[in-house]
Parts: C-alpha cells; sequence; structure tokens
C-alpha cells in the first residue's frame, strides 16, 4: 500500500510541476502542449502520451501487490513493469566532443519519448572520453546526449564499453592503450594460431602494471569515477541504469570470434583465447598447483577451429575430452578467470556507483548457437561453463546477485525459426537455462534484442512475450537497440510503434470502452 | 489489484473490492512504481509521506469520529457554461455611383458589440469554383493584413451610427472598371474567434456583371442576376435593389443594400454543486444536487459498480419525476426552487455502488457536460476505506492517534485529488483519444526527421560532388552561363497575354529593367499556341501569339538590346498540338513549316497514338509529346531554333518541360544554336517521407543536376531544388535546412552553382496559377538569399513590379557592386532554427531569420540592406 499511497501523497505535492515544454526550440512550431517532468525530481508527471493509461494500470497493480505482499524480492521483480529503453546510434559521439547527427537523436528522443519509452541507452566508449591520454577526459560530447535526455524527460541507462570493436567509427581502444599493446603485444586476447584482439585487453593483465604505470582495473577505475564525476547531477533525475561493459561488445565474455570479425555476426564454436603469455603463465601455474604440470603447457590441442562444427574434432564431441578430468580441468579455469575478470570489475564498479541511485547491470552473451551439442561448445569457449555439464551460467549469475548487479540478456528476440538447425541453436532452452540461474542466485534480469528485427515479423511478439508476458523472472528493463536510419524507416518504424505501444498499453483494448463509455449517449445530439 | 482488472476487462469482478485502488491512480500516478530496491533517496522520503496519507485515509472510514451519524464523501461544486444566441444584424451596401476619386465603395456593417474583422478575397472574372485570391493592393483599405495568399483581414471600425447605436463598419473602395468580379468575406469576431458566414459558405458581392455572357442589362439584372445574393430563405432581406447605372466599360455595378441576421453565442457561467453524505445506519448514500440555472433542468445520469465505470440504473426506487432513458440512464427533473434561484433534487443512493455519472440537459438540444474535461461529471460513492485497508484497521489506527488533526487539511486535500483524478478519468480518455492523434501525428514527424537525418550519409561517406565548377576542365562547346554575372528577369505572368500586346508593353519597361540590373530577360513562348499562355505550341513558325505580333517580338528585343539586355526565348521542345487528326481520328499530324505526322509523336502515350520511339523522359500528357531520338524532328527543332535566333533576335533559351527528353538532346540543340545563356525546367517533387520534406534533397537537385550533366553543362536549370528547401525554411522557421550535412547549400547550388539559377517564383509557382507559391510575405528573405549567394538568380516579374521593387534593386546593386556572380564562394556561418547567416565572396555577410545575427571579426562590416527578417552587410572598402 505504501507505493500506492506513495504516487497520490507525489501527485499533491507537486500539481504544478507539469512543464511547458516544445517551445519551438530546434523545430516547427509546437502544435499542442505537452506534459514532461523530471524523472526522479519528486513531483508528478502527467503523462500524455500515446502509451494512454493502460500502461499505469499495469504498474500500479504491481505496486499493490508489492505492498500488499511484502513478499520477497523475486515475486516484487515478477510482476513490476519493465522499464522500455531504446539505444541511442552506437556513434553518438566518436570524437569526445561533438554530437553526431544531434537533431536526429534529439527528434529520436522526443519520438520515443511521445510514444510512451522510459528512456534511451547510451553508450559510452572508453576510446572516446580518454582517446589521446589516460591524464584527459573528454565528457563534453556525451554529457550534451544525457542532457538531450534530461531535457526530454526520459531516464538515461549508461552503458560504460571498455573492448571491442564497436563499428560506427567508434576507435576500438584509447590510442594510448594502444600504443601500450604495440609495445607488448601480449596483453592482447590471443588466440591459438596467435591472432591477436587488438580490441581487447586480456583479463590476465587485470591487476598488471600495463597501461602507463597503472593495471588496466585501475584505469577503468578511473574511468568510471570520472564519469561518475562528470554526470553527478544527473544520478538524482536522470541517469537511472549503468551498465558495466566487461569484455568485447560490452559482454562478460571472452572473444571467442576470429580477431577483426564482427562478434555480432559471428555464430560459429569459436577458439579458446589464452594464448597470451600472461594467461600461458597463469595457466601453468594452476596446473602446476593442481600437481599436473603437462596440463598447463597449452590450450587444448584438439578444440575446433572458429567456424568448424564442434563434432570435427575431438575436443567437443559427445564424450569428448571436454568430458575428460582434462577437460574439466581446463574449462574450469578458463571460465574461472573469467569469473574472477567479472568479479573484479564489478566489484570496483559497485564500490564507484554503490552510493549513486542507479540500477548496476552487466550484460552476459545470448551463445544460443550449438546449445544442443552437449559440450556446449560456443558457451565454453566464451566462458561460460561449470563442472557436471551443469549451468555455465549460474557461476555468473551467482557473482552478478553478490554485487547487486542485473544480468542483461541480449536475444530476447531471437527465435528458433530464425537460426539455422544445424548449429544446435536453442534460445528458448538458453534463455530458460539462464533465467533459472539468476533465480537460484537472486540476480535480476533484463533484456536486449540481439539485432534491429526489420523482416521478421514473430520477432517483436517473441520480445513482448519475453518481456511482458513471461511469467517468472521478468526483466526489469529491456532496450530496444538501437536508433539508426533503419529503425526510423518506413519498414521498421510503424512495426516497432506497434510493439511499443503494446507493450506500455498491456492487453486493454482501448477502443472496446471507449464505445462502452459513450454508448449512453447514442443519438444524442451534441451540446452546443 | 483493480487496476490490473480495469487493464485487462476479462477480471474485473473476481476480485475483492475492499483491495481495490482507486482507478483514478492512473492518472495521478506519475513516477513508474520502482521496485522497492531503489536507493534514490528523494523517494524514501516521500514513501514517509505517503505513509501518512495512508493513516488519514484509513481514519475516514470511522464515520464515528467526529462528524457524527453522517460523514461527508463528496462535496463539489461544478462550472458550467451554457451558451445562448444573440441576434443582430449585419448591413452591408455598394454604392456605385463614383466618388470625387472616380470610386465606388462597399460597406460593411454590423452593428453586435465586438471587435470585428473582415476576411475577405476577391474573385476575377472567368473564374468558377469558390476561390479566392488577394485584394488588390489599391483596393485595399489601411490596416488590411493578408493572411496566406488568398486573403486579407481588414478591421472594422467602429462608429456610432445616427440612431446612436455602435456600428461597426469597413469601406472597400475600388474602381469601377475593376477586374474584380466579386468581393467574397467572412466575419470574424477577434475577441471569440467565432466566425460568421453565410448559410456555412462565403458571402459574396458581385461588384460587376458582365457583358461577355450577353445576359441582358437592365432591370432584371437588380433582381437576381447576383446568385450569390438571391434572397433565400428568410434569412437573407433584400431591402433595396436598384439597377446600378452602366458604365462606359464593359462592366456594370450594382447599388444594393442588404442586411443579414448575425447570431451571436454568448456564454453564460453557472455551476452545479453535489453533496454526497453517508448516512452509516442505512448504508446509504444520499446525493444532493443543486444548481443555480433556472428553468427546467434534468441531470441525465447512471450510476456504476467497481472500476467498471459502465452506465447502470440503480433498481427502484427512483426519485421522483424520474424517467428511464433507453434502458442506460436516468432522467432526473430537478425541483425548481420557490425563490427562483435554480433547482436542487436529492436522494438516497445503495452505497455498494462506486460511482455516479452525470451531464444535466436544459433541453433536447442543450447538454451541459463536465467543463473540464469535456465529458461526463463523475461523483464518488465509495466510502474512503477503498484505498485505506480493512485488512489493517489497527495500524490504521496507530496511525490516526500519531497525526494530530493539523494534518486533516492534507487529507482532505489528498481526498480531493483523488475525486479529480476519478471524475476526470473518463473524459481524459476522451481526451486522451484526440491527443492521441496529435501525438501520433508529432510522432510520426519526428520519427521522420530522424530518419532523414541519420539516412543521409555521414560526413566522411560522402564523396567530393564530381561537378566541381572548374573553368578549365568543363569547357563545353558554350557556356549557356553568359558572363558568370547575369542577372534575370522573368518578363511575363501568367496573364500577360490578357491585353493582347504584351511585347509593347514589356517594351516600355525595357530601360527600367535595365536600370535596375537585369542582364537578360526572360520573355514569353511566342509561338502559335492552343492555350493564350503559349505553352501549347502549334505552328512553330508562326510568331504572332497573344502576346503581340511577330513585328512587335522583334522590336522588343531590339529595344532590349539597346538597353543592354540579352533575351531568352521560351521554348516549348517537349509536345506540340497537332493542327490535324490522323485516320483514327487522333490529333498527331502537325501543320505549318514542320509538318510532322505521328511519327514524331513518342509512342508510350496511348492518348496520340505516336509512332516514334519512347519517350526519353517524362510525358506531358496535354498534348503530344515529341520524339527526340529522331534525326529528322532535331534536325527540324535545331534549325527552327538557329531561325528563332537569327530572324527575332534571341539571344538564349528558357527551356519548358526538360524533364520530359533526355538532356543529350539539349546539349544537340545548344550546340547548334550556342545561346548566350541557357536554361532548363527540371521541375519534379523533392523528397518527402511521412508527408515530411526530407532534410537531405540530395536526391532531388541529383537529378536536376544528372539533367545539367546530359546537356553537357551547355544549359543550366532552375534550381528548384533551393526554392523548395526555402519553403520549408522560412514557412516553419527551420533555417537548419539551408545547410547540408558538408555545410554547403543545400539545393543545386550548392553543388553546381554555375549552372543554378535560383528563383523563387514563376509564372507557374506563383502568379495567378499559384502551384506552390513562396511563403507570403518573405519573398524578400527569399531574395536576400538567392540575390547574395552564388548561381543565376531570377527575379519574377510580379515582385519586380509591386511594392518589393526598392527592396529588390537595392539587393540588385549590392550583387553588382560587390561583384558576386555565379561562381561566388560562400562560406555558412550559422544554419539554427531560426536564423541562416553566410558569407559570400568574403565581402558580403547575410542573414536571415528572426534570429540575431552581429557580424564579428577584424572585418569591418556596414550594413547594405536590411528588412524584415534579413540584413546584409558589406566588408568597408
Amino acid at each position: 500500500m505504501d507505493a500506492l499511497q506513495t504516487q497520490h501523497a507525489a501527485a499533491a505535492a507537486s500539481p504544478a510541476a507539469r512543464r511547458l515544454r516544445g517551445g519551438g526550440a530546434g523545430h516547427a512550431a509546437p502544435r499542442r502542449v505537452e506534459f514532461g517532468r523530471p524523472r526522479r525530481g519528486g513531483s508528478a508527471r502527467d503523462v500524455l502520451s500515446v502509451a494512454g493509461p493502460g500502461r499505469f494500470s499495469v504498474q500500479a497493480a504491481g505496486a499493490v501487490v508489492q505492498g500488499g505482499t511484502k513478499n520477497s524480492r523475486d515475486v516484487v521483480e515478477d510482476v513490476g513493469a519493465v522499464r522500455l529503453f531504446v539505444g541511442l546510434p552506437i556513434n553518438s559521439v566518436t570524437d569526445g566532443a561533438t554530437v553526431n547527427s544531434a537533431r536526429g537523436i534529439e527528434a529520436g528522443m522526443r519520438a520515443v519519448k511521445l510514444l510512451g519509452v522510459d528512456g534511451v541507452e547510451l553508450q559510452v566508449f572508453w576510446s572516446v572520453v580518454q582517446p589521446e591520454s589516460p591524464d584527459k577526459f573528454s565528457w563534453t560530447g556525451y554529457r550534451a546526449v544525457a542532457d538531450m535526455a534530461r531535457d526530454e524527460g526520459l531516464s538515461l541507462r549508461v552503458s560504460l564499453r571498455i573492448h571491442g570493436s564497436p563499428g560506427g567509427s567508434v576507435p576500438k581502444l584509447p590510442s594510448w592503450v594502444g600504443a601500450a599493446a604495440a609495445k607488448d603485444r601480449d596483453i592482447l586476447f590471443t588466440d591459438g594460431a596467435g591472432g591477436r584482439h587488438e580490441d581487447c585487453l586480456s583479463f590476465a593483465v587485470d591487476e598488471l602494471p600495463v597501461l602507463a604505470g597503472m593495471s588496466p582495473l585501475q584505469r577503468y577505475e578511473a574511468f568510471f569515477r570520472s564519469f561518475v564525476d562528470a554526470f553527478d547531477d544527473l544520478f538524482e533525475s536522470t541517469i537511472t541504469d549503468v551498465t558495466v561493459g566487461l569484455g568485447p561488445n560490452g559482454e562478460l565474455r571472452y572473444p571467442s570470434y576470429p580477431p577483426g570479425s564482427d562478434v555480432t555476426q559471428f555464430i560459429g564454436v569459436g577458439e579458446f583465447q589464452c594464448y597470451d603469455k600472461y594467461m600461458l603463465a597463469q595457466l601453468r601455474q594452476h596446473a602446476e598447483a593442481l600437481g599436473n604440470p603437462m596440463w598447463g603447457l597449452a590450450g587444448p590441442h584438439n578444440a575446433p577451429g572458429y567456424d568448424e562444427s564442434p563434432d570435427s574434432s575431438e575436443f567437443f564431441r559427445d564424450h569428448g575430452s571436454w568430458d575428460s578430468p582434462y577437460g574439466d580441468f581446463f574449462l574450469s579455469w578458463y571460465a574461472g578467470k573469467l569469473l574472477s575478470h567479472g568479479d573484479r570489475v564489478l566489484g570496483m564498479a559497485s564500490r564507484v556507483f554503490g552510493s549513486k541511485p542507479v540500477e548496476l547491470s552487466a550484460k552476459v552473451p545470448f551463445m544460443h548457437w550449438w546449445h544442443g551439442a552437449q559440450s556446449r561448445p560456443a558457451e565454453a569457449v566464451a566462458g561460460f561453463y561449470k563442472s557436471n555439464k551443469k549451468n555455465g551460467y549460474s557461476p555468473v549469475a551467482k557473482v552478478f546477485a553478490q554485487h547487486g548487479c542485473t544480468m542483461v540478456v541480449p536475444g530476447m528476440d531471437v527465435c528458433m525459426n530464425k537460426q539455422q538447425r544445424n548449429t544446435g541453436s536453442s534460445p528458448d532452452k538458453l534463455l530458460v537455462q539462464i533465467k533459472n540461474a539468476c533465480r537460484r542466485h537472486g540476480a535480476r534480469i533484463a533484456g536486449e534484442n540481439a539485432s534491429l528485427v526489420m523482416t521478421h515479423t514473430s520477432s517483436f511478439p517473441r520480445i513482448k512475450s519475453n518481456i511482458v508476458t513471461a511469467e517468472l523472472m521478468r526483466p526489469t528493463f529491456f532496450t530496444y537497440r538501437r536508433m539508426g536510419a533503419e529503425f526510423f524507416s518506413p519498414e521498421h518504424w510503424p512495426p516497432f510503434m506497434e510493439f511499443v505501444r503494446s507493450v506500455v498499453c498491456g492487453e486493454w483494448d482501448e477502443d472496446d470502452e471507449t464505445a462502452a463509455a459513450v454508448s449512453t449517449y447514442d443519438e444524442l445530439p451534441q451540446p452546443v | 489489484m483493480s487496476a490490473v482488472s480495469w487493464s485487462i476487462p476479462a477480471i474485473p469482478r473476481a476480485i475483492p473490492p475492499a483491495r481495490s485502488g482507486p482507478p483514478g491512480e492512473a492518472f495521478l500516478v506519475a513516477a513508474r512504481p520502482r521496485a522497492a530496491r531503489s536507493r534514490a533517496a528523494p523517494r524514501r522520503v516521500r514513501l514517509a509521506r505517503g505513509g501518512v496519507v495512508v493513516a488519514h485515509a484509513g481514519a475516514a472510514e470511522v464515520p464515528v469520529a467526529d462528524s457524527g451519524e453522517a460523514a461527508v464523501v463528496f462535496s463539489e461544486k461544478f462550472p458550467l457554461r451554457r451558451c445562448q444566441t444573440v441576434t443582430s444584424s449585419m448591413p452591408r451596401r455598394v454604392e456605385a455611383e463614383p466618388d470625387a476619386d472616380g470610386k465606388c465603395k462597399i460597406v460593411i456593417g454590423c452593428d453586435v458589440e465586438g471587435k470585428w474583422l473582415l476576411h475577405w478575397g476577391v474573385s476575377y472574372h472567368g473564374e468558377t469554383g469558390s476561390e479566392w485570391d488577394q485584394p488588390p493592393s489599391e483596393i485595399r483599405p489601411p490596416g488590411s493584413v493578408p493572411i496566406k495568399d488568398s486573403a486579407i483581414e481588414t478591421p472594422l471600425e467602429t462608429s456610432p451610427n445616427s440612431e446612436g447605436h455602435i456600428l461597426h463598419e469597413v469601406q472597400i473602395k475600388f474602381d469601377k472598371d475593376t477586374p474584380v468580379a466579386a468581393i467574397n468575406f467572412v466575419l470574424k469576431e477577434e475577441g471569440t474567434g467565432a466566425w460568421f458566414q453565410h448559410k456555412g459558405g462565403d458571402f459574396r458581392i458581385p461588384l460587376s456583371g458582365s457583358l461577355k455572357d450577353g445576359d441582358p442589362l437592365g432591370a432584371k439584372q437588380g433582381i437576381d442576376v447576383y446568385p450569390g445574393v438571391k434572397p433565400e430563405g428568410s434569412n437573407a432581406q433584400l431591402k433595396e435593389a436598384v439597377p446600378g447605372e452602366k458604365g462606359p466599360s464593359t462592366k456594370c455595378i450594382s447599388e444594393f443594400y442588404e442586411e443579414y441576421p448575425i447570431l451571436k453565442s454568448e456564454y453564460f457561467e453557472h455551476f452545479v454543486s453535489v453533496a454526497v453524505t453517508e448516512n452509516s445506519e442505512t448504508d446509504k448514500s444520499l446525493v444532493e444536487f443543486y444548481t443555480d440555472i433556472t428553468g427546467d433542468v434534468i441531470i441525465h445520469w447512471g450510476v456504476c459498480k467497481g472500476n467498471t465505470m459502465t452506465w447502470e440504473i440503480p433498481p427502484e426506487p427512483h426519485p421522483p419525476n424520474t424517467k428511464i432513458f433507453r434502458q442506460k440512464a436516468l432522467q432526473t427533473l430537478l425541483e425548481q426552487k420557490t425563490d427562483g434561484t435554480g433547482s436542487a433534487v436529492s436522494f438516497l443512493l445503495d452505497a455498494d455502488y462506486s460511482g455516479l455519472v452525470f451531464v444535466l440537459k436544459l433541453n433536447e438540444h442543450t447538454w451541459l457536460r463536465n467543463l473540464e474535461n469535456g465529458f461526463d461529471f463523475y461523483i464518488p460513492l465509495t466510502r474512503v476505506e477503498q484505498f485505506g485497508s480493512t485488512q489493517e484497521p489497527h495500524r490504521a489506527g496507530e496511525h490516526k492517534l500519531d497525526d494530530k488533526s493539523a494534518q486533516t487539511d492534507g487529507l482532505i486535500s489528498d481526498i480531493r485529488n483523488l475525486v479529480v483524478g476519478l471524475s476526470s478519468r473518463r473524459g481524459q480518455r476522451a481526451k486522451n483519444k484526440v491527443l492521441q492523434e496529435d501525438i501520433l501525428q508529432e510522432i510520426e514527424r519526428l520519427a521522420a526527421e530522424a530518419y532523414s537525418i541519420f539516412r543521409s550519409p555521414t560526413i566522411d561517406a560522402i564523396e567530393d560532388p564530381v561537378y566541381i565548377d572548374d573553368p578549365e576542365s568543363v569547357k563545353p562547346a558554350c557556356s549557356g552561363t553568359g558572363s558568370g554575372f547575369e542577372i534575370v528577369c522573368q518578363g511575363f505572368n501568367w496573364e500577360s497575354h490578357k491585353s493582347g500586346k504584351w511585347y509593347v508593353e514589356l517594351g516600355t519597361k525595357a530601360k527600367e529593367l535595365s536600370s535596375l540590373g537585369f542582364t537578360i530577360v526572360w520573355s514569353p513562348p511566342p509561338t502559335d499556341s492552343v492555350s493564350p499562355e503559349g505553352y501549347m505550341p502549334r505552328d512553330l513558325y508562326n510568331l504572332n501569339s497573344r502576346y503581340g505580333t511577330m513585328a512587335e517580338l522583334k522590336q522588343l528585343v531590339d529595344i532590349f538590346h539597346e538597353n543592354g539586355v540579352k533575351v531568352l526565348g521560351d521554348a516549348v521542345l517537349n509536345h506540340r498540338c497537332a493542327q490535324f487528326q490522323n485516320q483514327n481520328g487522333i490529333w498527331n499530324i502537325f501543320g505549318g513549316r514542320m509538318n510532322w505526322d505521328d511519327r514524331a509523336v513518342v509512342a508510350d502515350d496511348p492518348h496520340f497514338q505516336g509512332r516514334g520511339n519512347k519517350s526519353s523522359g517524362d510525358n506531358f500528357h496535354a498534348a503530344p509529346n515529341i520524339d527526340h531520338s529522331q534525326d529528322f524532328v532535331r534536325t527540324d527543332i535545331k534549325e527552327w531554333l538557329r531561325w528563332m535566333r537569327k530572324e527575332v533576335g534571341y539571344d538564349g533559351w528558357r527551356l519548358d518541360f526538360a524533364r520530359g527528353f533526355w538532356g543529350g538532346y539539349v546539349k544537340d540543340y545548344m550546340e547548334a544554336t550556342e545561346p548566350y545563356f541557357a536554361v532548363g525546367e527540371y521541375w519534379d517533387s523533392l523528397s518527402y517521407t511521412y508527408g515530411e520534406m526530407d532534410y537531405n534533397q540530395d536526391a532531388h537537385r541529383q537529378r536536376i543536376v544528372d539533367w545539367i550533366n546530359a546537356t553537357n553543362g551547355t544549359a543550366g536549370a532552375f534550381d528548384v531544388t533551393t526554392k523548395g528547401i526555402l519553403h520549408m525554411a522560412l514557412e516553419r522557421s527551420e533555417y537548419w535546412r539551408l545547410s547540408d550535412e558538408k555545410g554547403k547549400p543545400p539545393g543545386v547550388l550548392g553543388w553546381w552553382p554555375s549552372r543554378a539559377v535560383t528563383f523563387i517564383e514563376n509564372h507557374d509557382t506563383g502568379s495567378t496559377q499559384g502551384h506552390w507559391r513562396f511563403p507570403y510575405g518573405m519573398e524578400m528573405q527569399g531574395y536576400a538569399y538567392i540575390l547574395t549567394h552564388p548561381g543565376t538568380p531570377a527575379v519574377f516579374y510580379d515582385h519586380i513590379f509591386s511594392h518589393l521593387q526598392q527592396d529588390i534593386a537595392k539587393l540588385m546593386s549590392i550583387r553588382c557592386r560587390l561583384k558576386i556572380q555565379c561562381r561566388s564562394k560562400i562560406k555558412i556561418l550559422k544554419a539554427e532554427q531560426n536564423l541562416y547567416a553566410a558569407e559570400i565572396n568574403e565581402n558580403l555577410l547575410m542573414k536571415i531569420g528572426a534570429g540575431h545575427f552581429e557580424p564579428t571579426g577584424p572585418v569591418n562590416w556596414i550594413v547594405a540592406a536590411e528588412g524584415h527578417d534579413y540584413k546584409i552587410w558589406e566588408a568597408a572598402s
């Protein structure tokens, strides 16, 4: 009950909090009045969005149940309405100072705001913020975008990204990091053939002073703290979520895809990335400690290549070496390294953001291909493994839960029929697996889509069922990625609008209701 | 829970009402309930407050506390507005007798209180339909304000009439021989914004009868020749209809006087108050209505249960004087108070209804609704316990003890807020419906804008346009661009053919045009033509047209040449009207010296059964399109063009409908005739998405540039792109459109300035056709743009000979003085929402738009010209 009454109190407290907006800034003269509000500034919002009132009923329902039952966290989370975000273009800022297509972003923000979306997601890249030197941060561009979101009354989910090739002319790593990597190539992830991932620092050097006298972890922390400083005033009003990038593509994973390829496109098994000298040293140490020094000389010699079938070689075959004591030794160590990286960075992040009113989250990969194989090879090379054929996402979920971190699961749009059967893809089972892991450990989940849904008509219903009608482990927020030309194209925009409206309005059929309400008036002349 | 049931209608009654949240919360609730895990500090504060409210809400369900037996659940006074009409009259009269200045006048008056505006326009002879045109400037009374491009508004002046009544009237004076056929108007009351029309249409005062139709003049005309003012029904009282004096010309103006009744609505403020008192013993609610409206007042009402908001009829007994209306609602007549101060009614209702919904009915046609939401009034009957918690009475009680009565006010206001939320809920929905449409439109507009911005290639993806204007490398046999310093005058409009001696008339202006700074004049299409304007040519070698004879044309060209002005001929090459029918009766056999047959007609227009090849461009469907792919056709056309060059003395060409055939043929023609200057009309639609003009018009200008390219640069083209973008930029104050992604002008002039002929209006877009009229009143901004920018500007005749002449002349003289030419360098300084500023040639600065701009920097800038929303500076030498 508390929550419910709170809202009335809030409404009563500031009935005059309506803010007239749209005074023609940057656009055609406003044709109507629109009400907005700062998200959490303590004032009520008169939402006159197309979403209509339906959505609030859903929320209020959640509130009633929450307050009334005072039940466990699971129930609360399952009932609460999913917050809907839209991703901003990946290249919103590429040089630190200017906003690319600023007017487009502005118009886009206003459009999705009117549509009833809760917020936008902004990806903030280390390489953009600290491009030239470890001493200088340039936040101007990102700050301008955040201000736009604030002015629109949108929430902001900030994804702090460190590793990976985002594309869209965003640099990979800061040039000074690249310079350090040029001196010591082994601080980069390396595959069995010696291929280096130029865009991803090895997890093995997390705590080694390889970056101008400091460890990568310290550099990440400086990056995060600088962000907090630069956006301090927005934490109360606009920034509701911070997503910590733990690896390539912002996901907690090894870059198991071929160096230089597009992580979002790769659906092969992949390869182990443990061949930089730091990883190898740790492997050797670990093997020696366990009394099997021979196991620590290299990674598995009989694993398949990037695009080969798991059956093509011994390691991942059913009952292959993965199922042997060596296999378990190696995979456990490999997954453990990933886990401790995640633990380190999340621990640091929760120290940095602990005092801020934000929901901390981090992303995991959605390795749904080759899910059918017993060995779950794609998961394993990405670092998701638990002994005895248990749920590889489970240890990760545990770490997330420990740090109060929401697990962002991309691929809420992935449909079974979309994937080639022969990759053994099983998005449904994987999602259940992830949800189970999170439920067991009490981690919340959130969602993203894997790709802009264009032609595939069943994807929107798929997302909807995953985020709205799911009974258990409903995501706390869902981010639809991402704004851009395709997003606003006449092919994509109308179905997206339908999707948002159906999500925010629930199942309530508005036309019927209105018809019923008016029925007593029929055939009556209009009042003059 | 209730809210869930509301959103999923299937469930509602399955949930015990005690747990119900008030439905109105949906509107009060603003913030999404964030899960309890929220770490936001301010939230905690609000939680605490919420607790207090709960306590009070819970307390209110215990009626014994202070209020005795009955608890007031609800009491509210709603404002009402009632509309009544006032009748008065609007006289108008026409005085045909010319006054001392030879003017006739129309007086339109109105004797109703108010601030009246006459919203009017004129129509000309020969026009049918209800199209309005703006009145010619000479008949506009002072104080007139143009509205769009077809009307003006003139305020009525207030003067006491002979009987001491206030009379508002306006006088319109006009020449007896005015071409205006009729004046159309409606009246507008500025205070209320109300419009007064004549039976839903315009009032119309015909100024003249026309002899053309052969109507007999005389008494009859005074009575019914004016269809617009025929006394129809009882509304119009034609008091006087005097046949007018017949003027010496072909026009005849009648004198008459009429009066029309005007109905003006006035609003009266009333109120209705409703009080609900709950009686704990009977478990019934007493509902009391009172209104200060006198006369019969009926409440049209129903009750609803739970949150369904469905009208129901409560079971009998009904209050006295109650009728059941269509099994859906009750209509109860209020009892009039004996002292005449209003009406009231009160009745009891079972307390298990959640609310009462009503509207007021005064008579069959007058219903009064909730002013706040334009919908029903909603009165909650529920006891406040609904949102308190019956399950936690102890807790509520505890709170009550803690909280002092000083907070009762807070409680009441909270309840009131709830009630407002409730009562406005349904109306809000209706309102939302309307708003939704608005919002959806706005969303679509925004999406379109975002789309056009995002899809335009990013800066690093654009290659430099290939059309770099390098006089060294691009050297066609003839450049067709003149000296580069040309300023073109379009020397006619859509009406110029009417006098029959345009060439003579234009000739008299040659000196003036020359002194204004024009170097080129574009003369109308000279040939024999099916349409008087000349764009449906027939016998190409017959240069006697509605504009004058061939001799007069030659003389005109000579006069311009004497004044140092080049003359362009308007060559219509795309199509040609036939003189004879073929065996099927199709008009496709040509006559005159170029006696082609159907082989010269393109094959892909079935109307004309051409036997030529398919068209190399778009078809113009009103006439046979010429097949330029055939050698004999091209040979003949080249010969004809050369003949005109030589015989008439034309210096170059304006090529009509250049979209209709391949630019390569134009190259052929240009090379054969070596014009000093040539410009093609390549006019197609700009890019729009969802009805919104795209920011990026590269595709549009690309098509124009492609055409110019096909002509090998032998001809320029009208910069339609720039005109279109200027429309948007000016009309909607979106000046950012005036810079493309590369920071260059977004039209053809940004890509190939030496071949861009910029213009803001021509005989098609403006004049009396008005197919695509430049934003009214912003012409000078348009000229401030094109006359300072690279490209070759073309000024429209109607603008030169208008009140704009001096301003245009000033800009032209600046252009000449600063030696701005078609290839001048331009640097855009600002392209913002309400401001565009650019530096040209490093010696001129210009800005348009309402935004503030002042030059800075080391250069000493001196204001050279200034006007409404534009300003031009030149560098001090």
